[in-house]
């Protein structure tokens, strides 16, 4: 049962329940010892240990009492007792006169919940050659104590070219082989509990990946956290397949209530939606409002400085419980969404006036190609 | 196994031997002795403590159903493995065994090559086998200990005159400690394995003594050091399964120290393990750790995990954990493919 915070509050000192409450839902150490909470908060020991014990008879923890090895405090487990000696310091606990002493530990039921960033992985959309990536990268080796590499992915900026579902596979392709590159030079840290690259996609990065996760000869890839922004992927995409075959821990979509670009994606990009304003319609999927925000706004400067600061909606997505990434910010669910029939025909007659209008461009060029060849040539 | 029966007084001094060594076992490993052998006899019974083993192995001695060849066989895999220090070294130079049968029948340890029974109880340590076929030469070596554990149901006051005493009763326990010095010709590394603590002067003395035996024998030209184990620090929390609990980095004018109590260990504590993550480890010249390795096909009641500690500058290896002789092979095999 989910422990009615407001009421302990009444009940217990104000800042003991609070931080209590912080490193449950932040889960970032397995145990939660009664000594130390009580002095993190100032309160007496025993006010301390009462707390604990109501919230663990809720289930929110769990009641041990371990007992340690007398002369140098090391955890005897039952089976040091069985063999009869300290792992620690070798003492054979009979040669002690009281061999152990017992301590009172409550630990939480999942254990460390909490999770670390080992690797990330940026794309950008196709409007900019993301400058954002850059910014991201500083402000996330400046947020993280240890190093975690950043992998920026680029591609050229094609407009135009956007609008072909080749060039869609080719950069699609592209970002595979990268990934897989990187990945074999990743190797797994001590300390880690999660090896795996998180990913932070925009606009026409979003498209790609989802792209790419189609793609079976990618289909040894493995993410941790997803982290779509400015998403122009269809709402109705199934990332649960790719949750549920073990390839993606968690897809979290981080909407803008004023982000209209994304409409218009589906008008000019085949495979393309508006999930980046709507959310998806996955259950899998943890759908995050932004309030304020539009197709960019994700990367200014100093969003994305809060964002990734202690308890920001990034520093959440990437670190957090994958049951807390949401904090107080989750957002609806679509209950449906259906392609606009407009779409088609709309990417048809862009295609063809793109055409009409790179036509006598490229007859252009190659009439003065030839000119110059000419000139080249006579001499 | 023997097909002559044992006569009464043998199988009393076996009954004894049993006796002193049960005090000394892990309930799993005596257990697996009279489970071994109910597979092929099911008159015999196994028990569920100490006590109940002991009656059911001199029932079986008594039925000639346990022998002293099962006795020794048994020993063989489970006394002196587990609890206790092992340094590793690099592989002697290879030489037929058959000419290092012929070098040891020529040296002063004659007799002590291949010795038909091996479960004596010397005061001192004493090297008591020397063992060399196909596969290996092992050293071997025994001594018998007393140590004491407090028995305050035994404590009593003695008043004598005017003056009053408060007298403490402790227990004597008979232990049996083995070293051994074994080289797997197969394996690219020997390994000594000391089951005395490290502050007992025989323990130094046995780690030269291995040397002049050595070269006694004609295996070897001089003496060795053991192969330091720091490569295995750095690497062995990274095995898959493994616990990191805690490592010691050691640089000329300091040091770093990490420790984590939780299950699963460093991992297991955010701060913990981001700190962790954040060293340098090919920074430092020196390193011990404290690890878990899951073990393989555990038996029922037997450790899921072994735990032992890696003093990589000494080349020590301290396994904490009661364990088979499979079981300690398979982790120091580890250690030493994580050192390469």
């Amino acid at each position: 049962m989910q422990p009615d915070w407001d009421r302990l509050k009444a009940e217990h000192p104000a800042r003991l329940v609070d931080n209590l409450r912080v490193e449950i839902e932040r889960a970032d150490t397995a145990i939660i010892d009664p000594e130390l909470l009580s002095k993190r908060s100032k309160t007496g020991f025993d006010e301390t240990k009462q707390l604990l014990s109501e919230v663990a008879r809720l289930g929110e923890l769990l009641f041990t009492e371990e007992k340690r090895c007398r002369q140098c405090g090391a955890i005897a487990s039952p089976e040091d007792e069985e063999g009869g000696m300290c792992p620690r310091c070798g003492v054979r606990y009979l040669e002690l006169e009281e061999p152990f002493k017992i301590r009172t530990v409550f630990k939480l039921p999942g254990g460390r919940r909490s999770r670390d960033i080992s690797w990330l992985v940026t794309v950008h959309g196709m409007n900019t050659d993301g400058p954002w990536q850059q910014d991201f990268s500083w402000n996330i080796a400046k947020r993280l104590k240890y190093s975690a590499p950043v992998l920026i992915f680029k591609y050229p900026i094609f407009r135009v070219m956007a609008l072909f579902e080749r060039t869609q596979r080719l950069a699609a392709t592209e970002l595979g082989e990268r990934l897989r590159a990187a990945e074999k030079q990743a190797s797994r840290r001590v300390g880690e509990l999660n090896p795996l690259p998180d990913v932070i996609l925009h606009s026409y990065g979003t498209l790609l990946f989802s792209r790419l996760m189609l793609d079976i000869r990618f289909k040894d890839l493995r993410f941790g956290r997803v982290i779509l922004a400015g998403s122009i992927v269809p709402p109705d995409y199934d990332w649960s397949q790719h949750i549920r075959s073990g390839r993606i821990e968690q897809v979290i979509n981080h909407c803008g209530d004023k982000d209209d670009v994304v409409y218009v994606a589906q008008y000019l990009m085949p495979n393309a939606g508006p999930s980046g304003k709507i959310g998806f319609l996955d259950k899998s999927v943890v759908n995050v409002q932004a309030r304020g925000y539009g197709h960019g706004t994700f990367f200014d400067p100093g969003r994305l400085r809060t964002n990734l600061s202690p308890n920001g909606s990034w520093d959440r997505f990437l670190t957090a419980p994958a049951d807390r990434v949401a904090g107080g910010e989750a957002k609806n669910r679509p209950e449906r969404w259906s392609k606009s029939w407009l779409a088609l025909p709309a990417r048809f007659l862009l295609k063809v006036l793109v055409f009409l209008g790179l036509g006598p461009l490229v007859w252009l060029g190659m009439q003065a190609w030839d000119a110059v060849r000419a000139i080249i040539w006579a001499r | 196994m023997r097909s002559v029966p044992e006569s009464s007084a043998e199988k009393n001094k076996l009954k004894r031997l049993v006796g002193s060594l049960i005090l000394a076992q892990g309930n799993v490993f005596i257990k697996e002795l009279l489970r071994n052998k109910q597979k092929t006899n099911p008159k015999i019974t196994i028990g569920g403590n100490k006590a109940e083993f002991e009656k059911n192995l001199a029932a079986a001695i008594d039925a000639d159903w346990i022998t002293s060849r099962d006795v020794e066989d048994w020993l063989a895999l489970t006394e002196g493995w587990g609890g206790q220090h092992v340094y590793l070294y690099q592989a002697l130079p290879k030489q037929p065994h058959q000419d290092l049968i012929a070098k040891a029948t020529a040296s002063r340890f004659k007799g002590l090559l291949n010795p038909v029974q091996n479960v004596s109880f010397p005061n001192e340590l004493s090297l008591t086998a020397i063992v060399i076929d196909n596969e290996k030469l092992l050293l071997t070596w025994h001594r018998g200990s007393a140590w004491f554990s407090r028995a305050k149901d035994k404590d009593r006051e003695l008043q004598d005159g005017l003056d009053r005493y408060e007298l403490r009763a402790y227990l004597e326990h008979q232990d049996r400690a083995v070293v051994r010095f074994e080289w797997q010709f197969a394996k690219g590394f020997c390994g000594l394995f000391v089951q005395l603590a490290i502050a007992d002067p025989a323990h130094a003395a046995v780690k030269e003594q291995v040397w002049e035996v050595l070269v006694a024998i004609g295996a070897v030209d001089g003496p060795r050091n053991p192969v330091q184990l720091v490569g295995s620090v750095r690497k062995l929390g990274s095995v898959q399964g493994s616990v990191e609990r805690g490592t010691k980095w050691t640089v000329a004018g300091g040091y770093v120290d990490i420790y984590a109590d939780a299950d699963g260990g460093v991992a297991a504590v955010g701060p913990v393990a981001r700190t962790r993550q954040g060293l340098d480890v090919d920074d430092f010249t020196l390193a011990d750790g404290q690890f878990e390795l899951p073990t393989r096909n555990p038996l029922p009641g037997e450790a899921k995990v072994l735990k032992f500690a890696v003093h990589g500058g000494e080349g020590r290896v301290r396994i904490n954990s009661q364990c088979l002789k499979t079981q300690v092979y398979d982790l120091i095999g580890e250690v030493w493919r994580q050192n390469v």
